[in-house]
């Protein structure tokens, strides 16, 4: 029996790093787009 | 036909959902799902279009080719891969995969993807918010150039995929640059997060070698003198005029961190002008927190009125085109600002902690901990990373219970990360 593929990029499961820089001494982060898109479906 | 193949410049790794993928051309962060993750690992090796739909069916799996070809698409698009015509593998880092004692959990990251690394608590400044308690005075246990070369080695084995180096300041250990250069030859994504007076042309010059530099942060904490100095002493905005002067000649990448009080949130424009002046990439806006040296300015610790109003500020920014946040989040649509039950992601981070999320901190002695805020307060680190493994340090016990919180309150976490310092206490160790 053959699995069929959907490979697809998706949507954040974490908060994602940010795309450029981190967070000084501890501030907690921003979640990313994606988490948010995520979480309202 | 030409052949398909990894870019070199992308570290994929294995995790829960499928593959976790760092682009070091464009320092993107994509996720994929478990067969795009299966494909991806196949073309660590060129192969043509034909040659990858063959070895995939061969290995029991059936996509169309129009399914395949969006993949490919979008992969190139985004320069995860890139076509060749060579016979040559891809450079690309791979981690997790092919490794049987590997198990993932699927509420949380197999090992974080960053980790802070406090390289001193020396500092050239005393400022009065400063979460580590920094000094100008030489500190004990800092740990050695060799010391931190194996811890860099330790967190490329572990799948670490970027860094970031902080203190103290960082310009105050005489080894920077070799750990810099190290770090950059393992092709850990680098940030570096700097207040240096006496930064040079040399300096800038030479983090502007660093392939794998995705830029420094630079702190800026009023419009004027009165407001900056307030919090890092006398004659230091001064000296950050010239610093961003030089930076903005340079050309060099940057983001300019405001750590946001009642005595400068009137000043938010003005800060905003000067990034614009300077040219910074980036404006982080980071309400002050009441840690280390900080737990003694409670009085202008922003109240949650005034944290909405701040988010609403940075959202007015942000989607007029005026900064660039560094965080997509702040460009999505959002109802913070009209909807009284929103809370906004600055509304809690005075006082609470993004725990065993992604991030990492390694002390000036190697003392680990989930948080940085965790460093200033009573709580032990987990443990040193010289004496134990990132995965040890990751998954000790109390750190499961601390995601209990992101993971059992998943659509709040979203806005409220994650639980009070105070709460430690109950999970870990204290001195």
């Amino acid at each position: 029996m053959k699995k069929v593929l959907n490979p697809k990029e998706i949507v954040a499961i974490q908060p994602q790093p940010s795309t450029l820089l981190n967070h000084g001494h501890g501030h907690a982060p921003a979640p990313s787009a994606d988490s948010v898109r995520r979480i309202k479906g | 036909m030409p052949s398909y193949v990894l870019a070199d410049e992308i570290v994929l790794r294995k995790e829960y959902f499928g593959a976790l993928v760092l682009n070091l051309l464009t320092y993107r962060y994509h996720q994929f799902n478990p067969d795009g993750a299966l494909i991806l690992e196949k073309l660590i090796s060129p192969l043509d279009f034909n040659e990858l739909l063959l070895c995939l069916s061969e290995e029991g799996f059936i996509l169309s080719r129009e399914v395949l070809g969006s993949f490919v698409g979008q992969c190139l698009k985004d320069r995860i891969v890139r076509k060749t015509d060579s016979n040559q593998k891809s450079k690309a880092g791979i981690f997790f995969w092919d490794r049987e004692d590997v198990e993932f959990n699927p509420n949380y990251l197999f090992r974080p993807t960053n980790v802070s690394i406090y390289l001193t608590r020396k500092c050239t400044k005393c400022c009065v918010h400063c979460v580590t308690e920094a000094t100008p005075h030489e500190m004990e246990n800092e740990l050695s150039l060799d010391e931190w070369k194996k811890i860099l080695r330790k967190l490329r084995e572990e799948g670490v995929l970027a860094v970031v180096f902080t203190g103290g300041e960082p310009f105050l250990r005489k080894d920077l640059q070799d750990i810099l250069e190290y770090a950059n030859s393992l092709k850990f994504k680098i940030t570096l997060l700097t207040d240096y007076d006496n930064l040079s042309v040399e300096h800038v010059e030479f983090l502007k070698s660093l392939k794998y530099l995705s830029g420094i942060q630079v702190s800026l904490d009023g419009a004027c003198a009165e407001t900056h100095d307030f919090l890092r002493g006398k004659g230091s905005f001064n000296l950050a005029m010239k610093r961003l002067n030089l930076l903005n000649e340079s050309g060099i990448r940057y983001a300019i961190s405001t750590t946001v009080h009642r005595k400068n949130i009137p000043e938010i424009d003005g800060i905003v002008d000067i990034y614009h002046k300077y040219n910074a990439s980036v404006l982080w806006l980071n309400p002050l927190a009441p840690f280390g040296r900080g737990k003694k300015l409670n009085e202008i610790v922003l109240s949650n009125q005034e944290l909405m109003l701040l988010s609403d500020k940075y959202l007015e920014l942000v989607r007029s085109g005026r900064i660039d946040a560094g965080n997509d989040y702040w460009l999505l649509e959002s109802e913070l600002s009209s909807n009284a039950d929103k809370r906004s992601p600055l509304q809690d981070t005075p006082n609470s902690i993004s725990l065993g999320v992604f991030n990492v901190s390694i002390g000036s002695d190697g003392g680990c901990y989930l948080d940085s805020k965790m460093m200033s307060g009573d709580v032990l680190p987990l443990g040193n990373i010289l004496e134990m493994s990132l995965g040890e340090i990751w998954n000790m016990p109390g750190t499961e219970k601390v995601r209990s919180y992101y993971d059992g309150n998943a659509e709040e976490a979203c806005f409220r990360p994650l639980c009070e310092v105070e709460e430690l206490a109950d999970l870990f160790a204290t001195k």
